[in-house]
């Protein structure tokens, strides 16, 4: 039955990607018209224009096209950048090292803060305490990341010079790395942390409100028991199938914090190259985020079925 | 030897009081029956006496537990002896498992978390104790999943796991509602088996007099949070007039006589029902399952008949096809010209309503009537069903006018064919009684057909004229209903007749 | 809390509500407060300038008052659109289980692998930046939001037994569709529509900032972010104002999607009772 999981997950990640970039050749390369004459611009020379669409190919039919496109990121291809005349897997692998961190340690401190956070809330619930996290949540999901990363900047790097207002000097800095990726964690992870911990704590009362805790308290487990072996596990499923949801907001956040914090990471390169009208690096960099959230979420479904033998049955979507 | 000794236990609930002075004891080796109507309070004493209580509950009285007392609103010290010394099982629903965790896992968790075993040996007494409770190691119940096994193999497992830390006393909340009545049988002779040969002591409360009939050595009746009546077996009127009236109603014989000639209404040529296993995605693996077989059956106007089989025998797929909800996969249904209006009335009351729709809006949308129609209150009148419920919602009345509704809608619009899927089974004893009563009276008044699916074998004899065993299937048996009473052919119709016949005692 | 407290609260908060809308229809009324005007550069709090000015001159008040507009345009464009969409999705996937319900499952966890940035980046290429952009990623990442949500809500309620007596009363699929099933979910879909909102004007902060979303001189809140950041130092409240706004209006949205939600959970909604008892 696993087994079967696994493989229809990986049947769901290859057509999603194959279609995913489809699509994005399709509104990055046909619909707007003539890609060569976006990027030169309206006063371009026809003899300029006309060696630029055979250097990018655009001369031949569009399947053939898609074709070189979708075989040469098979090859690790992503073709060249126009503004930086440089094989866009280069920039990409460059910039990496910051992105890559970022989004997913943004991902585990939101559920660090929001796993205790609602089950805290959840233990307590119509308690004082129950009640201010939960007013509490309810501000900070409100909180837009980018004000919340200058108010930050504001308190912790203008007016307690604790630590820097942003800039990144590479991981060999060591702490100083961490120093300035901090901030930038914070901002991202405290209204996600917000949005999960909402759901740990709705899910975890209504788990406790399950008959199997009944059943378990009937076989004679203690409370803590009870919480450890039976709520907790049961609770979890929900809040993993969010986190693999956040996760696409999480990218999304990453690239936009990137440039309040002016870290050399994803997010300068694609708001460069989109001013630039550097479509290759555009679609390579729209590729990479597209498909990292198509694997996480895939994974997160395959992880979901290995705890809960009820979802190793087919049901719902088709992959 | 008393095990279990209850006196004086008072429960309040605010400031609405649902126990009262209530008494008990239980012996080693015996089996006490607590019968009642739903809301009586039986549930409510199981889970006083397993210290399960809502926490704003207020108790008064005093428990000993062989011999040691226990204080009712100690909450540390009943969780200690829970597991340890009383059992507690329930009414099926498979909620009360764990769905994530295994079967024999649920056995052997008490074992571990109290008895303080390593998971292997604890696995090792668990599937020991299945074995024993009747899921022997050749039936693959002990690494499945909840979801994963029948309701019988749950309740047999439920069984193992409350007795894993061997307690001397267990009680029973109607254990075998949810189950079909072969399956019942051998649920409740596993518990006979415990209460001889282990010296259990078991608290059995039901809401079905028969089942209790034919298991315990003693009886009591609950009714508003109080014991009325207590009797030993068998009843008699001297001593326990309300019990011996209950039990009257449960063996009440049908009041029409023999089998006359009916005009033909419907017909079924060789209805056939196949499922292909959903086609899988990639891994395709299509098995067809044939949920019913070669259906041929004849119903006259006016006539009731009753479907009868355990869950699974395909008894509601039918009633689907006959319904026209699903399609039959291969045969034909040929109604008499002019006929072929039909209505069901379902199992749940509360499921058959809207619950944002108001009763009369429910009843009138067979005929797309508005609430206030005089056709919607003369249609609840027939069913017996107060025209001032019209304006409520169905969470504002009980099962029993929930289920009159429903007939009520049913009915509104002539139906020549009724269909009743288990339509009593989710009732009190004492409204089920009424229920029946009520179709005689709707055959009588406008000659409606009906057909009754039902596992239960007594409703099926009061109010047929004919009836049809279901089995994997297949019909097989048919023929009027007293006909097969007086001398049933088929081994599944056999075991269907003794599993409900009270004169047959599970005692050993 | 009272039942009567609740309806006040849920009243005032849709007063707010047509307050914001208000606001943001009067936008174009206060074009000339925010003309650019180097001569008035970051002039502090006063009686003329509510807020003061930023460094363009421009009053911040005015500013704020404007960039409800973009706010509120952006999200109720992804919010119509989404649910438009989003909503029949989900109850046609939820009547029944065949080749058309699962593929638009699928489909649903496939859009949902692109964030409204992404879609943003792509599509900036064909409409440029602008309102029409912003409110596209979004309403394109809220299409699944609303399937989804009504899908589940839906689905558990084909199976009741009042639908099979819906059917034997004669009625087909899509009077079903309209009588029973969509009053009974209508509470999930507006706590739905409520919460979109509020998540809605969070992304167009987002677009905006990055300059993906309004341009100039439309007044936004995130591109007042975008602009204050260099003058952290001298003038905070430039940042601090706008992202106040952003955050007070999520905040009535989402806090009213919650209470309507509350409202739509019937286990919750037993608890309120017992609250009231």
């Amino acid at each position: 039955m696993l087994i079967r999981v696994f493989i229809r997950k990986l049947a769901g990640l290859i057509a999603f990607l194959l279609l995913a970039s489809v699509l994005i050749f399709l509104i990055v390369d046909v619909l707007p018209g003539d890609p060569a004459a976006l990027m030169l611009g309206t006063d371009a020379r026809p003899d300029t224009l006309q060696a630029l669409r055979h250097q990018l190919g655009l001369d031949q039919p569009l399947v053939v096209q898609y074709a070189s496109w979708i075989i040469g990121l098979l090859h690790f291809d992503f073709g060249t950048s126009m503004t930086y005349a440089t094989p866009v897997l280069t920039l990409i692998t460059e910039r990496l090292p910051v992105s890559l961190p970022l989004a997913v340690m943004s991902l585990a401190l939101t559920a660090m803060i929001a796993i205790p956070l609602g089950a805290l809330s959840a233990h307590h619930h119509g308690l004082t305490l129950d009640r201010v996290i939960k007013n509490g949540l309810q501000l900070a999901l409100a909180l837009p990341n980018i004000w919340l990363a200058l108010l930050l900047i504001m308190i912790f790097a203008v007016g307690l010079h604790w630590l820097p207002a942003g800039g990144f000097a590479g991981w060999k800095s060591g702490v100083i790395a961490f120093k300035s990726l901090l901030l930038p964690l914070l901002a991202l992870a405290i209204p996600q942390a917000a949005i999960l911990a909402r759901t740990v704590r709705a899910e975890i009362r209504d788990k406790a409100q399950e008959n199997f805790v009944l059943g378990a308290r009937a076989r004679g487990l203690s409370e803590n028991d009870i919480l450890w072996h039976h709520i907790l596990p049961n609770a979890m499923l929900p809040v993993l199938s969010v986190m693999g949801l956040q996760f696409a907001f999480l990218i999304a956040g990453t690239v936009i914090i990137e440039t309040v914090f002016s870290l050399p990471g994803l997010g300068r390169l694609i708001f460069q190259s989109i001013t630039q009208r550097d479509l290759p690096v555009i679609k390579g960099v729209a590729m990479l985020l597209v498909g990292s959230v198509i694997l996480v979420n895939q994974a997160v479904d395959l992880l979901a079925a290995l705890i809960d033998p009820r979802l190793r049955r087919q049901s719902g979507a088709f992959l | 030897m008393t095990a279990l000794d209850l006196k004086g236990l008072s429960v309040t609930l605010g400031s609405r009081c649902v126990l009262d002075n209530l008494s008990l004891t239980i012996n080693k080796g015996e089996i006490v029956g607590l019968v009642g109507a739903s809301g009586s309070g039986k549930s409510m004493t199981a889970r006083a006496l397993c210290g399960l209580l809502p926490t704003h509950a207020k108790t008064n009285g005093t428990l000993t537990l062989n011999g040691e007392p226990i204080a009712l609103h100690d909450v540390e010290a009943f969780a200690a002896i829970r597991g340890r010394d009383i059992g507690l099982i329930f009414q099926d629903p498979a909620g009360i498992f764990n769905p994530l965790m295994s079967i024999g896992d649920h056995v052997a968790e008490a074992l571990v978390r109290r008895g303080g075993l390593a998971w292997t040996h604890a696995r090792e007494k668990a599937r020991i104790a299945l074995d024993r409770a009747g899921l022997p190691n050749d039936i693959p119940a002990f690494d499945r999943y909840p979801h994963e096994v029948s309701g019988g193999q749950r309740q047999r497992a439920m069984i193992a796991a409350a007795l894993a830390l061997s307690p001397k006393i267990l009680i029973a909340d109607e254990p075998t509602t949810a189950l079909d009545v072969t399956t019942e049988t051998g649920i409740l002779a596993l518990l006979r088996q415990c209460a001889d040969e282990d010296g259990l002591g078991i608290l059995l409360i039901s809401h079905d007099l028969p089942i209790l009939e034919r298991i315990a050595d003693r009886l009591l009746l609950m009714k508003n949070g109080r014991i009325v009546e207590s009797s030993t077996l068998p009843l008699s009127n001297d001593t326990a007039p309300e019990l011996a009236r209950l039990y009257a109603l449960g063996h009440k014989a049908s009041i029409h006589a023999a089998h006359e000639r009916r005009a033909p209404l419907l017909q079924t040529k060789s209805i056939g029902k196949t499922y292909s296993n959903k086609s899988q995605f990639l891994l395709g693996s299509s098995d067809t399952i044939h949920a019913l077989k070669n259906i041929s059956l004849s119903l006259g106007e006016s006539e009731i008949v009753a479907v009868v089989g355990e869950s699974g025998s395909g008894k509601s797929t039918l009633a689907r096809i006959l319904a026209g909800l699903d399609r039959a996969s291969q045969g034909e249904m040929i109604w008499t010209e002019g006929k072929g209006r039909v209505q069901m009335v379902f199992q749940d009351p509360a499921g058959s309503l809207n619950p944002r729709w108001t009763i009369g809006q429910s009843i009138g949308e067979p005929l797309s009537l508005s609430a206030n129609h005089p056709r919607v209150a003369e249609a609840a009148r027939d069913a017996g069903l107060d025209p001032a419920f019209l304006t409520r919602y169905p969470h504002q009345i009980s099962g029993g006018q929930a289920q009159r509704a429903a007939i009520a809608r049913a009915i509104i619009r002539r139906p020549d064919l009724l269909i009743l899927d288990e339509p009593v089974s989710a009732l009190d004893f004492e409204i089920r009684d009424q229920i029946l009563s009520l179709l005689e009276r709707l055959r009588a008044m406008h000659g409606i057909a009906m057909i009754f699916i039902t596992h239960d074998i007594s409703a099926a004899r009061r109010l047929s004229d004919r009836m049809i065993v279901l089995d994997k299937g297949e019909i097989v048996e048919s023929g009027i209903t007293a006909d097969i009473f007086s001398a049933p052919d088929h081994a599944m119709t056999k075991a269907l007749l003794a599993a409900s016949s009270s004169e047959e005692r599970v005692r050993s | 809390m009272t039942h009567a407290l609740r309806k006040k609260i849920m009243g005032g908060s849709l007063m707010l509500i047509f307050l914001y809308g208000a606001l943001a229809i009067a936008m174009p009324l206060m074009e000339s407060a925010y003309q650019i005007r180097i001569d008035f550069r970051l002039m502090p709090i006063s009686s003329t300038h509510w807020l003061g000015t930023d460094q363009f001159g421009r009053d911040t008040f005015a500013m704020v008052i404007g960039g409800c507009f973009a706010s509120l345009s952006v999200a109720a464009m992804a919010v119509i659109i989404g649910a438009g969409i989003g909503i029949p999705l989900g109850l046609i996937a939820s009547a029944s289980d065949n080749i058309l319900s699962r593929s638009i499952l699928s489909l649903n966890d496939f859009i949902f692998a692109f964030p409204a940035l992404v879609t943003a980046i792509l599509i900036h290429n064909i409409f440029g930046s602008g309102i029409i952009t912003a409110g596209l990623a979004i309403s394109i990442f809220n299409i699944p939001v609303f399937a989804r949500t009504l899908y589940g809500a839906a689905r558990p309620l084909w199976t009741k037994d009042f639908i099979k007596a819906a059917r034997l009363a004669g009625k087909n699929t899509i009077s079903i569709a309209a009588t029973h099933i969509l009053p009974l979910v209508s509470s999930v879909a507006l706590a739905q529509i409520s919460m979109q909102m509020g998540l809605g004007i969070l992304a167009e902060a987002g677009l905006s900032y990055v300059g993906l979303g309004v341009v100039p001189p439309m007044p936004s809140w995130g591109r007042m972010l975008n602009e204050a950041q260099t003058l952290i130092v001298i003038a905070p409240r430039l940042a601090i104002i706008p992202g106040l706004a952003i955050a007070a209006s999520v905040f009535l949205f989402t806090w009213i999607g919650d209470k309507l939600s509350d409202y739509a959970d019937p286990k919750r909604r037993e608890g309120q009772d017992h609250d009231r008892a």
